[in-house]
């Protein structure tokens, strides 16, 4: 799955690296590494780099967005294309602090899917060390 | 008690880089915070992402915090409980004309349970409830 080609976020936030497990309509596992060249590192906080915590959001809603695309131009009967919007976010806690050097690997699980809504459960791991959690709510056209 | 820009980098831990707020009035009887948002400067992007009004809105309600509670240490966003998204914003001159009011912040030991809209001239925008943390 080429993250470009599918979200229109692009630099500095596209913050998606690359998806290594995809199972349409369920679950979905990205990646992000978080580097010492990216824009925020200089003010947040200029001392001390720390990924901020809506950044770590966004890359969650990125990742879990992407569960409700199939990327299988052959399928006929396929809803390819179809990309949700970020209308809500409940539950969100952030656990440890990331920072540069780090990757960011976040899995996302549909909890539903009813009618234009959908709801994903988030968690972000580094080093398999849990360092945030969410609900994504998301909203289709 | 009004703030313009300079001010609130010196309140905020954040560098220029970093800061969204524009310019903030708080209300002190009232424990709220009234701010206008905008991108640091030399952003190098036409864009700005919605996670990025969660921030201005964490951020107005931080100066609150340091100015009413006299907090000078760190502090950290450990829990956002709610967020809801009315619009979507994209373009920095749509985020520039955002403007946040905040409702009662409440102390509970070291964290601060607070509350706050954004909104574009009279439309609401966004609606944030966030837990900030004390690092003692």
């Amino acid at each position: 799955m080429n993250c470009r080609q599918i979200l229109k976020h692009r630099y500095p936030f596209l913050l998606v690296d690359k998806i290594i497990e995809h199972e349409y309509n369920e679950k979905i596992v990205g990646i992000k590494y978080i580097s010492n060249n990216e824009p925020w590192v200089q003010g947040h906080f200029p001392d001390e780099p720390v990924f901020p915590g809506v950044y770590i959001l966004e890359s969650m809603a990125q990742i879990g967005g992407l569960i409700f695309y199939l990327d299988d131009e052959n399928d006929q009967n396929s809803e390819n294309g179809k990309l949700g919007w970020l209308v809500g976010a409940d539950r969100v806690k952030f656990l440890r602090t990331v920072v540069p050097g780090d990757i960011l690997r976040i899995e996302a699980v549909k909890i539903i899917n009813v009618g234009s809504l959908a709801k994903v459960s988030c968690v972000a791991y580094v080093n398999e060390i849990k360092v945030a959690s969410a609900e994504v709510t998301y909203a289709f056209k | 008690m009004h703030l313009n820009n300079n001010e609130i980098k010196k309140c905020l831990k954040q560098g220029k880089e970093f800061i969204f707020v524009a310019s903030a009035d708080i209300e002190f009887k009232q424990n709220i915070v009234y701010s206008n948002v905008c991108v640091p400067e030399k952003w190098g992007s036409r864009f700005v992402s919605s996670c990025l009004i969660v921030e201005a809105i964490g951020q107005t309600i931080e100066l609150l915090i340091r100015k009413v509670y006299g907090v000078s240490g760190s502090m950290y966003l450990a829990q956002i409980k709610k967020v809801r998204n009315y619009n979507i914003i994209q373009l920095v001159e749509q985020f520039q004309n955002i403007r946040i009011i905040s409702e009662a912040t409440q102390k509970i030991n070291n964290c601060f349970i607070s509350a706050a809209n954004a909104f574009m001239e009279d439309e609401r925008i966004c609606y944030v409830e966030i837990y900030h943390y004390i690092i003692p």
